[in-house]
């Protein structure tokens, strides 16, 4: 008879782990972004930079924010900015993970300051 | 005298100040531009230091932006200053007053010019070209690796260096010599002190990095003729006179060489930089020619981090090997005072700048000039035949505006600063350095109170 018990319990221990893997700290994260980004992003609503603003960044469609002069690649992607578009998007240079794009980034190799930052930028709100 | 064209006036000016206020080269028209606040190019959220971000829009030729149309590429400063020199009474007034054509131009074609209104010594006050870089720019690539090459029209050979270790935009910006009519050092042919090729040639340089790593540039200059250089401001001493002026430039090469790395907490740079040129020197800009030859070699590091605590340390040294064609007598014939047919100058140029949260910190620079002994061409009274000079200069400063969450109204900035300029040593000498019983070194020291508005 199977221990489904058992199964259950191994599921919800990858979860955890998977989780725990993927946990952010956004006080950290916050230095990330402004050693990373903040030069050309924004966290306040409403301020484009050479970037378009990242408030509320998380869950949002990619090419929404208003007045920004968004690539044709990001508006044709139909992406939205969920954490593993994130981590897809930031990990890699932008000329590999969205050719024709017009940001200007070598990606973040750092897994862990990767998930800091995501964390941050989910904390935008 | 000293070496013809490149010549040193003292003791009707001495006593008055040297400009000792870092080159102000807030330019908010590229925070317009870009729709970034100053602090994102410059360390302490205000000119001229660069940031790595800074560092890329220049490489880029100041053409970055935020996409939006209607961004008009002109800027402005004025700087208030209240100025107690060592000897003298103290002055206040409107140290420099500037205009800017700063940004886009045209599709991968930018500028960055500067006119300048000079009043910041009692005797002088002059408007005239300062520096320009009007330069293409382009991004492409080699197999998969970045290139970014450009061509600079430009009038001084390292205004457009990336890398703010140099004379033209470094340390050597910050102390005297902005002002050629007032007592300065008589330095190296890359320095802006009085003798050099500061804003009084014309050349093209091109340029290209690569990965973002290796810097390269080559280039050529002309001189302008004296008609030119009066026509664009440049000071004279005297009606029908010229000072200043280093003579005509026969053949030359501007080369650069440069290794940096971003690495976003901390920036590193290291070069080479040289300066190859013939020299006829004089108004008559005929006759036997001089020859030059500067090599230099500079390194900076910066820390970043947060950008809550920025540290950038500086340090460039130019050594500058002359082979004499022209071989001046002694003004007062002294016996036995030959002109001799080489000389060496040696600048040495060390900084520390501090910045906390973009907005105080504080500069301290120390600069060292040493040649080689000539009494026939450093023959000024008191007759040390030598240039040597010494200074320190130390400024702390407030940027009131120039970040995201203190912004100026449309882009402008305000930095407060207080300046000490210090001598040690002038002309050769500690003490009387004009002369016997003139001023000591220390008698040109000033301390200066600004107030700078960028727009």
């Amino acid at each position: 008879m199977r221990n489904w018990h058992s199964e259950i319990g191994v599921a919800l221990a990858a979860a955890v782990v998977a989780g725990a893997a993927h946990a952010g700290d956004s006080a950290r994260g916050a230095d990330v972004f402004k050693a990373e980004c903040m030069e050309c992003h924004s966290t306040r609503a409403g301020h484009n930079k050479k970037g378009p603003s990242l408030f509320h960044v998380l869950g949002r469609p990619a090419a929404s924010v208003d007045g920004f002069d968004y690539s044709e690649a990001m508006k044709k992607s139909g992406w939205s900015w969920n954490e593993e578009r994130l981590r897809a998007y930031l990990s890699r240079p932008v000329s590999q993970s969205n050719p024709g794009g017009k940001m200007k980034y070598d990606g973040l190799t750092d897994s862990k300051a990767l998930e800091d930052l995501i964390a941050y930028l989910g904390s935008l709100k | 005298m000293t070496h013809p064209g490149r010549r040193w006036r003292g003791a009707a000016t001495l006593a008055l100040a040297v400009s000792a206020v870092p080159a102000a080269h807030a330019v908010p028209a590229f925070a317009r531009q870009t729709g970034s606040e100053c602090a994102a190019c410059h360390i302490g959220g205000y000119g001229p230091h660069l940031t790595p971000y800074g560092i890329r829009f220049k490489l880029g030729g100041y053409t970055d932006s935020d996409g939006k149309d209607g961004k008009v590429p002109l800027s402005g400063l004025v700087q208030l200053s209240r100025i107690k020199p060592a000897l003298g009474k103290a002055t206040e007034r409107v140290a420099e007053a500037d205009v800017y054509v700063a940004g886009k131009l045209f599709t991968d074609v930018g500028a960055f010019v500067k006119v300048r209104d000079n009043a910041d010594t009692i005797s002088s006050n002059y408007t005239a070209l300062d520096a320009m870089d009007v330069r293409f720019a382009r991004e492409s690539a080699v197999g998969s690796r970045k290139l970014t090459w450009g061509v600079s029209v430009n009038n001084h050979p390292g205004v457009t260096d990336p890398i703010d270790a140099l004379p033209a935009w470094g340390f050597g910006a910050a102390g005297p010599g902005r002002d050629p009519i007032t007592a300065t050092p008589t330095g190296s042919l890359l320095n802006n002190w009085q003798g050099g090729l500061a804003h009084r040639v014309v050349g093209a340089t091109g340029y290209a990095i690569l990965d973002n790593h290796w810097y390269g540039e080559l280039g050529t200059y002309r001189s302008l003729s004296l008609g030119d250089q009066h026509k664009l401001g440049q000071p004279t001493m005297l009606p029908g006179k010229d000072y200043g002026d280093p003579g005509k430039l026969g053949g030359n090469v501007y080369w650069r060489l440069a290794w940096m790395h971003d690495a976003k907490t901390q920036f590193f740079s290291a070069g080479l930089i040289g300066l190859q040129a013939k020299l006829q020197a004089g108004s008559a800009r005929s006759g036997p020619e001089d020859k030059y030859s500067d090599v230099g070699v500079d390194a900076m590091y910066e820390y970043l981090g947060n950008r809550d605590h920025i540290l950038q340390l500086r340090a460039s040294y130019i050594r500058e090997k002359r082979d004499y064609g022209t071989t001046p007598p002694h003004p007062f014939f002294i016996p036995g005072i030959v002109s001799l047919p080489t000389g060496t100058i040696r600048e040495t140029a060390l900084s520390a700048t501090y910045f906390y949260k973009n907005t105080w910190g504080i500069f301290a620079g120390r600069s060292f000039l040493k040649g080689s002994s000539d009494p026939a061409r450093f023959s000024a009274p008191p007759f040390y035949g030598k240039p040597d000079t010494n200074f320190t200069y130390i400024s702390p400063m407030w940027t009131v505006w120039g970040r995201e969450e203190a912004p100026g109204p449309f882009g402008s900035n305000l930095r407060l600063s207080l300046a000490w300029i210090r001598f040690d040593k002038f002309n050769g000498s500690s003490t009387a350095s004009f002369g016997p019983g003139s001023p000591n070194a220390h008698d040109l020291d000033s301390f200066w109170i600004n107030a700078q508005l960028a727009f």
